[in-house]
């Protein structure tokens, strides 16, 4: 019986996330004629991990034997920039602040994997250059690598969510605070 | 190991055929386009794949279902080696055809 290791299947899995994720996205082309071949698994997981948002960059740390994907999207910048825009018109501290709760709540719910070989940094300052990101720090222990790509798609979608979220929260302030204009007097014939 | 090949043929004559592994609960697509041709021994590309067929939960229960098969497979190899490997023993009581 031909023999099919379980690098076969994460290869299928990784691709199907990714598809679930956009159909369009470039790795399902660039892999398109290539055979399914589970040897290939971490070839294909990191142009995975790669292609969910739309910039990420990878750094190794040869003395630490550490490697850093930066998620880089304006999903991510807008979403902590309206964060910061909806505490300041409601008067709210970033330690109370729901949405910036919740966003951290998903991402660390997402990105938890059953390792200790890993780091997950949120940098939400949105004077910083290039914007906010997210960043990834894994050590040579972390054997998980093929469930980050659906990881990062959990991630992308609850940044999605929560900003729509965060959008409608602030159309609802303007709303409530516009002042409505005196209707217009219809002005009096004078008797002629 | 002794084998009575009369029982053995009489037992197989009367099986009825049916699947080692229960197939129904495993989505068709992966089953037929994917699982069944590379066992047959087919490559398939990246590209041959419709991900619109599946779900991600389809996948496990797919590899699931193989590692079923490959037991069963083994099971039998098993099987085959030893009724192979067993030696010809004359039959006691004379027999005339």
């Amino acid at each position: 019986m031909v023999e099919i290791d379980n690098y076969f299947w994460d290869c299928l899995r990784v691709l199907k996330e990714v598809f679930d994720h956009d159909e369009q996205s470039p790795v399902l082309a660039s892999f398109k004629d290539r055979e399914i071949n589970g040897a290939e698994i971490y070839e294909v997981t990191v142009n995975a991990v790669e292609a969910i948002f739309q910039d990420t960059r990878c750094y190794y740390n040869d003395e630490k034997e550490l490697e850093s994907y930066v998620f880089f999207d304006p999903l991510i910048t807008d979403f902590w920039k309206l964060c910061e825009d909806y505490e300041k018109r409601t008067g709210t501290s970033q330690e109370k602040s729901s949405f910036r709760d919740e966003m951290f709540r998903a991402i660390n719910s997402a990105l938890y994997f059953d390792e200790y070989s890993y780091g997950i940094y949120s940098y939400e300052d949105t004077e910083r250059k290039n914007g906010c990101r997210l960043v990834l720090v894994i050590g040579s222990e972390f054997f998980s690598l093929d469930q980050v790509p659906g990881a990062l798609c959990e991630v992308y979608e609850a940044f999605e969510k929560h900003l729509k979220q965060l959008k409608e929260t602030l159309a609802e302030l303007d709303q409530r605070n516009l002042i409505e204009l005196p209707k217009r007097i219809p002005c009096r014939e004078e008797a002629a | 190991m002794l084998v009575d090949l009369n029982t053995l043929r009489r037992e197989l004559a009367n099986a009825v055929p049916e699947d080692t592994v229960d197939a129904s609960e495993v989505n068709t697509y992966l089953l037929n386009e994917v699982l069944r041709p590379v066992l047959a021994g087919k490559e398939i590309c990246y590209g041959d794949i419709d991900y619109s067929q599946f779900c991600v939960d389809d996948i496990n229960d797919i590899a699931e279902h193989y590692e079923k098969l490959y037991r069963v497979a083994n099971k039998l190899k098993a099987l085959v080696g030893s009724i192979a490997d067993a030696n010809p023993a004359a039959c006691k009581h004379r027999a005339f055809c």
